[in-house]
């Protein structure tokens, strides 16, 4: 090492030229260095669940989606509404809002009386309704719609929620500063909470804006401040700092260079460095003021001569167990591993050339207040040496007390939380959290998962009727609220234009209907644009992480076992008798099964699937007859049809019509040849106009009206079945929402075309499955929450693997380098005393597990190996030149003792300012690391003395012959 | 979820066609801007887009999706006075849904499969229309100088470029609209659509592929309609354009509109 410090010191004008120009280089790659836009980068992107989730949410906006909600005794009041229309414009126009959704802008599909379907907005764009009773009727219009209930307005009327979807081009935060300052203006009188990704950003940014005007600054004050207090010179202070500014903008120039982004792990290496950094500096400068002069080419060079080996051998560890992160599975530790090593080699380098080459330039005149001759440091020496007195008299009860942390603390760390909550970076009252509360008192919960159904056509009747039927269950499962999926959208549609209270039984018909859907926004968080992948929503409740976890496995399970991954389509009727009969009764046994969920659903009762299924059944097999009533429906609609203008034939004698009604509605056979006959006997020639084709064209349209009534018939029947059979009585009113789902599942009764799995098929028919109708479509379960879950996971074994990595090669170059198992696991142990007080702590605050617990723990264990590797080498080292032993080894002790100290206290308190920032991750790391200093300053300073004692780090007795690894290092 | 566009206001409006009105007739030179006021040159915009009795054409609308998919369809389209009729002819699967508007607010659809005229009553401007960037009031204007207000932006050697402001009392969707009037025969060849706070650009519409029919009707075949939320396109191209043909009134009816495309 003299060769390398005579070295530096002659060519220092030029270390110091190198270290200017290169400099001004690294800054200007630094400058460029971005944070990754990437809301999720942290997430292993080579993990197959997570591709799929990042696949899917990028199709469905899942990420672009925030929310705006307003609390309200009652939202169905005049000023609520005004309010929330005001909100809902001014928010439409903000630039980077793609789509805005909620109760004043939201379209209703309705039948009017006549059978006009009206499409128009719910509530008046012009003018609010102000009549109470019109008031009324619009809660109770909204309040029994299902898909409105839970995610625009609470099911109790008093919360309601705008959905906004983001452009993904649009800068995140700016636009929803834009969303809150224009909403905010829109209704300054009422209590708005904002959630959704962009809107915690904002927060974010806001909470450590606020944080970095307040307490950064009051910290950068702080640790100049103290550093002066323990170095006791202007350039005990300065040359450190600029040594790890240097190394900073170095470190982070690397990175830009690397073409790395800064992520939320990479973005603390200046912290590290920091924290990590200031250590060799320090160690230099206060074996610089130990000497006398404190400065000068020959005592710089002498001390860079002794110092420069230990302090290598810590920052060589230090930079090999952060180089350790890199075998771990996580990009996110991987590279956070590579820029702390980056940051850790030019603090070392830089603090062994920039830091010495400087310092040989200042004058060696004696600093009084620095010098160890001083009366102060006298002191402190003499403390210190009492110090080491103490330890090696009382090694076995110091001993003793270091097991009870360490074993203490790892107790303790057995209860450390392990999931996630996204919602830890924010203090507790802050906007998402209030978000969070709103969301879960009003509408089920925050958190979204999806069940993505791909397919060559998503909006296949059989795919179709599998999201339904998964709606139907998920809605049952507990901590799982208001599913919803395409499959709802096309009900709502069949039935308001079609008059089909249930899905369409063929691809042909939903194709029909599809124009009037297609293009708009709403259908893009549901529906991919080609058709190939569509997803089932729902809010998973309940804040407790556990309940998530349980409510996603019974998810995942429920997917699994009851969605096939092929279905295969029958024309019913299409079939020989005796299979016809069979796909009947699977038909009914379906449609028991829907109504069945329904019924338990909306009264908790369970009821009798297989005898639901058999009644069905036998309603499938014996075709319903038209009654005397039904009969009069019939002859209402065909005299309608006869005098409208869709009617193919015009009849002149208006006054036969109610006749010519009422004889074809009496008809048992309707068959299209009889109608024709009715229709020339009851209307002669002259009395209509039109050819024989429209004549024909009428009758069949006609015995089409004679179907929908038979339809009909079938629909109400099987409701008297499943009502009765269900214990709701025959009459009476049903609940408008139980009798909504009902009639939808019931309509199933009317199917031509059943979807059955091959089992099924095979179990009917006895054949080879239909290729010709085959649908084969993939579901799976995906969603925050989902991958949330599998990163916990993920995120803990790679915590485990890190932690162990490191351990084991941080302990084989202890041993290597001190050249003595003893040593190593001495320094080691310092080590765990540094790190696993962390541990406990985080346990005893609740601190659950996340990305931030990795930078933790490494910083701590950088910080034990900074201050215990050095002393544990100097153990090892022989008598100084020009001393006798025993003062040399106490002057290197205490020298090595002051250098800690000064660390610990210039860092430890100006890092504890940190502790009261609002955002939590900097709290925490405030909070942490002080605790890491205290911990490994007394690890060094009383554990590792206790531990190696008065021997040699070989084990044999001290001799004052320099050990081979002494030597070396 | 339950926001359901509709959409049964005819294709006709939106073919960005129309004819040079009888007022300056087929073989009237374009008049140099002076003298015109914007309020003029409005005028002689909306009276190209009025100039026959009835019409008929073909329609092919190709929606492109940002990331370059497409979708194509074709619909027929017969138009008299404010009765209005449009058949689709492609994809297959849409074959024969038919589409009627007899006036503002009566109006029908025809879904084959279901095989039933559906009257329909759409009380919305502002939504889009079959997946296009065309919204309802896009697709029923049938000239500006009844909503908007104009105002001479400026003009080059070919083009006058007037900012609309809606009229109050209007209840358009945009909150201005910036048109392109050429000099020569007065198309309007590029419409900028602004939100309603007036500030950010929606949309752009560009009609092109002039072509005077009959001496005197003066039709854009060409429109390509950008969405700069979505960057989606709409391009639309009108084709096998006939004009006062003498259709009947009674084509206007639900009974044809049951009739197979033919």
């Amino acid at each position: 090492m003299r060769l390398f410090a005579s070295t530096v010191i002659r060519y220092r004008s030029l270390v110091l030229a190198v270290v200017c120009i290169g400099t001004v280089w690294f800054a200007f790659h630094a400058a460029t260095l971005r944070m990754d836009p990437d809301l999720l980068g942290f997430l292993p992107a080579e993990d197959d669940d997570v591709r799929f989730f990042r696949e899917t949410s990028e199709r469905f906006f899942t990420n672009e989606i925030n929310m705006i909600a307003l609390e309200s005794d009652d939202i169905f009041t005049h000023d609520t509404l005004g309010d929330l229309r005001k909100v809902t414009r001014a928010v439409q126009t903000v630039r980077g809002v793609r789509h805005v959704l909620g109760l004043t802008n939201l379209l209703d599909v309705a039948r009017d009386p006549d059978g006009t379907t009206v499409v128009r907005p719910l509530i008046d764009p012009s003018e609010v309704p102000t009549d109470p009773a019109e008031l009324s009727a619009l809660r109770k219009k909204v309040l029994s719609t299902p898909v409105l209930v839970g995610n625009l307005v609470s099911k109790d009327g008093r919360a309601a929620m705008l959905t906004l979807i983001l452009d993904p081009q649009a800068e995140k935060m700016a636009t929803a500063r834009a969303i809150r300052k224009a909403a905010v203006e829109a209704a300054p009188d009422r209590h708005l909470v904002f959630g959704g990704f962009a809107m915690a950003l904002d927060t974010l940014r806001s909470l450590g804006t606020r944080d970095i005007a307040r307490w950064v600054p009051l910290t950068a004050l702080a640790i100049p401040l103290l550093l002066f207090l323990g170095m006791g010179t202007l350039r005990g202070v300065l040359l450190p700092l600029a040594t790890v500014t240097v190394a900073i903008v170095w470190s982070l120039g690397t990175l830009a260079v690397d073409g790395m982004e800064l992520s939320m792990l990479t973005a603390l290496v200046p912290a590290v460095i920091l924290i990590l950094g200031t250590a060799p500096g320090i160690h230099i400068m206060v074996c610089c003021h130990a000497e006398n002069p404190p400065g000068g080419k020959e005592v710089v060079e002498r001390v860079l001569a002794r110092e420069s080996g230990k302090i290598l051998l810590a920052g060589f560890v230090i930079f090999a167990g952060f180089l350790s992160l890199m075998l771990s599975n996580l990009t996110l530790f991987r590279e956070f591993g590579k820029a702390a090593a980056i940051g850790v080699f030019w603090s070392v380098a830089l603090a062994l050339t920039f830091l010495p080459a400087w310092l040989s330039y200042l004058s060696g005149r004696p600093v009084r207040s620095a010098s160890l001759t001083s009366q102060r440091n006298q002191r402190v020496t003499v403390a210190l040496t009492r110090m080491a007195d103490l330890v090696q008299r009382r090694r076995i009860p110091i001993l003793l007390a270091a097991a009870v942390v360490c074993l203490g603390s790892l107790v303790l760390a057995t209860g450390i939380p392990r999931h996630m909550d996204m919602l830890s970076a924010f203090p507790r009252g802050s906007e998402p959290h209030q978000a969070e509360r709103m969301l879960q008192d009003h509408f089920g919960g925050s958190q979204v998962l999806q069940v993505s159904f791909r397919a060559a056509d998503v909006r296949a009747p059989a795919i179709l009727e599998q999201m339904e039927l998964l709606e139907k269950r998920l809605r049952l499962l507990e901590g799982v609220r208001y599913p919803q999926s395409v499959a709802g959208v096309v009900k709502e549609l069949n039935l308001n234009l079609n008059h089909e209270p249930g899905l369409p039984d063929s691809l042909a018909k939903v194709h029909n209907m599809w124009f009037m859907l297609e293009g708009q926004a709403f259908l893009d968080a549901i529906l991919e644009r080609g058709y190939g992948d569509s997803v089932v929503m729902a809010r998973i409740g309940g804040s407790d992480p556990k309940a998530i976890a349980g409510a996603l496995e019974r998810v995942e399970r429920l997917v699994q076992e009851t969605i096939p991954e092929e279905l295969f389509v029958v024309d019913i009727h299409d079939k020989p008798l005796p299979v016809r009969q069979r796909f009947l009764d699977e038909l009914a046994a379906r449609t028991a099964l829907k109504a069945s969920l329904d019924i338990r659903f909306h009264t908790g009762r369970d009821m009798p699937v297989g005898e639901l299924a058999a009644a069905l059944g036998r309603l499938l097999r014996n075709p319903p007859e038209l009654t005397p009533a039904d009969r009069e429906v019939l002859a209402s609609r065909i005299e309608a049809f006869l005098l409208s203008g869709e009617s193919d034939v015009r009849i002149r004698r208006v006054d036969r019509i109610p006749d010519t009604a009422g004889r074809l509605a009496a008809q048992e056979s309707v068959s299209p040849d009889t109608l024709e006959a009715v229709l020339r006997e009851s209307l002669p020639p002259g009395a209509w106009t039109g050819s024989e084709q429209d004549l024909a064209f009428t009758a069949e349209f006609i015995r089409m009206l004679f179907a929908q009534r038979l339809r009909e018939a079938r629909l109400e029947q099987s409701m008297n079945i499943t009502r009765e059979l269900a214990g709701l009585g025959p009459g009476g009113e049903l609940d408008p929402a139980l009798a909504e789902d009902l009639a939808a599942s019931l309509w199933g009764m009317n199917n031509s075309y059943l979807s059955v799995d091959e089992a099924t098929w095979l179990r009917v028919t006895g054949r080879e499955r239909p290729w010709e109708s085959r649908v084969a479509f993939e579901a799976r379960l995906t969603g925050l929450p989902v991958i949330n879950l599998k990163y916990e996971r993920i995120l803990f074994h790679a915590l485990l693997g890190a932690v162990f990595n490191g351990l084991v090669i941080l302990l084989a170059l202890f041993i290597f380098l001190l050249r003595s198992p003893g040593a190593g696991f001495a320094a080691v142990s310092v080590l765990l005393f540094t790190s696993l007080p962390v541990v406990g702590a985080m346990s005893l605050l609740g601190v659950s597990v996340d990305n931030m617990t990795l930078a933790f723990l490494s910083l701590a264990a950088g910080i034990g190996v900074a201050y215990a590797l050095p002393s544990a080498a100097g153990m090892a080292e022989g008598p100084v030149e020009g001393k006798g032993r025993v003062e040399a080894r106490a002057h290197a002790r205490t020298t090595r003792a002051r250098a800690l100290l000064v660390h610990v206290l210039a860092l430890a308190p100006g890092l504890t300012i940190l502790a009261l920032c609002a955002l939590v991750p900097l709290h925490r790391l405030g909070l942490f690391i002080t605790l890491a200093l205290v911990s490994g300053a007394a690890g060094t300073l009383l554990v590792l003395p206790a531990l190696l004692g008065s021997r040699t780090p070989d084990g044999t007795e001290r001799t004052g012959a320099p050990t081979p690894s002494a030597s070396r290092v | 979820m339950k926001r359901i566009g509709c959409f049964f206001v005819l294709l006709c409006a939106l073919t960005g066609s129309g004819s040079v009105g009888p007022a300056l007739g087929a073989e009237t030179e374009a008049p140099s801007s002076e003298g015109l006021t914007a309020q003029e040159i409005l005028d002689r915009a909306d009276a190209v887009l009025t100039t026959y009795e009835d019409q008929t054409l073909t329609s092919t609308l190709t929606v492109i999706e940002a990331d370059g998919t497409e979708r194509v369809r074709e619909l027929k389209v017969w138009e008299k006075g404010t009765m209005r009729m449009a058949k689709f002819v492609n994809p297959p699967s849409e074959r024969g849904i038919g589409l009627l508007t007899l006036d503002s607010k009566t109006n029908y659809v025809y879904l084959p499969e279901y095989k039933r005229v559906r009257r329909v009553a759409a009380h919305v401007r502002n939504q889009t229309w079959g997946g296009t960037e065309f919204t309802h009031e896009d697709m029923s204007r049938i000239s500006f100088g009844g909503e908007y207000t104009p105002s001479l932006l400026d003009e080059t050697d070919t083009h006058w470029r007037l900012e609309l402001t809606p009229k109050p009392g209007s209840d358009s969707g945009y909150g201005k609209l910036v048109i392109s009037v050429r000099k020569e025969r007065f198309p309007v060849e590029r419409i900028e659509y602004f939100d309603k706070s007036g500030r950010e650009l929606l949309k752009v519409e560009e009609r092109s592929g002039f072509t005077l029919y009959d001496g005197k009707h003066y039709n854009a075949s060409n429109v390509v309609v950008t969405n700069l939320r979505n960057n989606r396109r709409t391009v639309m191209i009108n084709s096998d354009y006939r004009f006062d043909q003498g259709l009947r009134d009674d084509l206007f009816t639900e009974r044809t509109l049951k009739l197979p495309v033919r």
